[in-house]
């Protein structure tokens, strides 16, 4: 397997596990009537930057000769096609955030649909890389 | 071939007949992944021209001779 290969799956994981974890507590909070705390976005964000962190030097240390390796024609052209597609997704969900805010003026749905998005987007990115790479 | 791409090559042919040249020395001396060059192999991948002529001058034959249409 191709270390970038390895790298997306890195960033599937992290970003389902870091974001299935939040949204659970986001759930369990607005269960009990519990707000969203700031603190949880921080904890999701250290959360991840940690897996993330963890996970490449893993397989950076597992492959070594690999890892510094830059990428070449072929990996860069399923980096652009994976951010072409993702781009997009992200912009829907951007726009659809704004519509929601400028329809009911909720700041909290702005938030999240935004952050979402993003995680979505990241989360897309990550597969639609490792398709590429399985597939051709 | 069903589900390929419609430009075919010889590069196996030619890292056999150049000394059994592994999948990842064809890619390190073209600047390319082992990954790479198993994809254009298999047809799942065009190269660059670019690349397409660093593997033919590597093997010292001309373009033609290693990258075809066969639709």
């Amino acid at each position: 397997m191709a270390f970038r290969e390895k790298s997306a799956w890195v960033m599937l994981l992290a970003y389902l596990a870091s974001a299935l974890a939040f949204t659970w507590a986001l759930l369990d909070g607005y269960g009990q009537g519990i707000a969203p705390s700031p603190l949880d976005f921080v904890g999701y964000t250290l959360t991840l930057i940690v897996l993330l962190t963890v996970g490449h030097i893993i397989i950076a240390a597992s492959s070594p000769q690999t890892a510094s390796v830059p990428s070449d024609e072929r990996e860069q052209v399923f980096s652009l096609r994976a951010k072409a597609l993702t781009g997009q997704f992200l912009g829907a969900g951007v726009v659809l955030g704004m519509l929601v805010f400028i329809a009911t003026g909720n700041t909290g749905a702005l938030f999240y649909i935004v952050m979402y998005s993003l995680v979505l987007s990241e989360i897309m990115h990550a597969g639609y890389l490792i398709l590429l790479h399985r597939r051709g | 071939m069903a589900g390929t791409l419609p430009v075919a090559n010889r590069v196996r042919e030619l890292r056999d007949t150049h000394g059994a040249m592994s999948q990842s020395e064809l890619g390190k001396a073209v600047g390319v992944t082992r990954q790479t060059i198993a994809a254009i192999e298999q047809r799942r991948y065009s190269p660059s021209l670019e690349t397409a002529f660093r593997i033919a001058n590597l093997f010292e034959v001309s373009i033609g001779d290693v990258f075809f249409w066969d639709p």
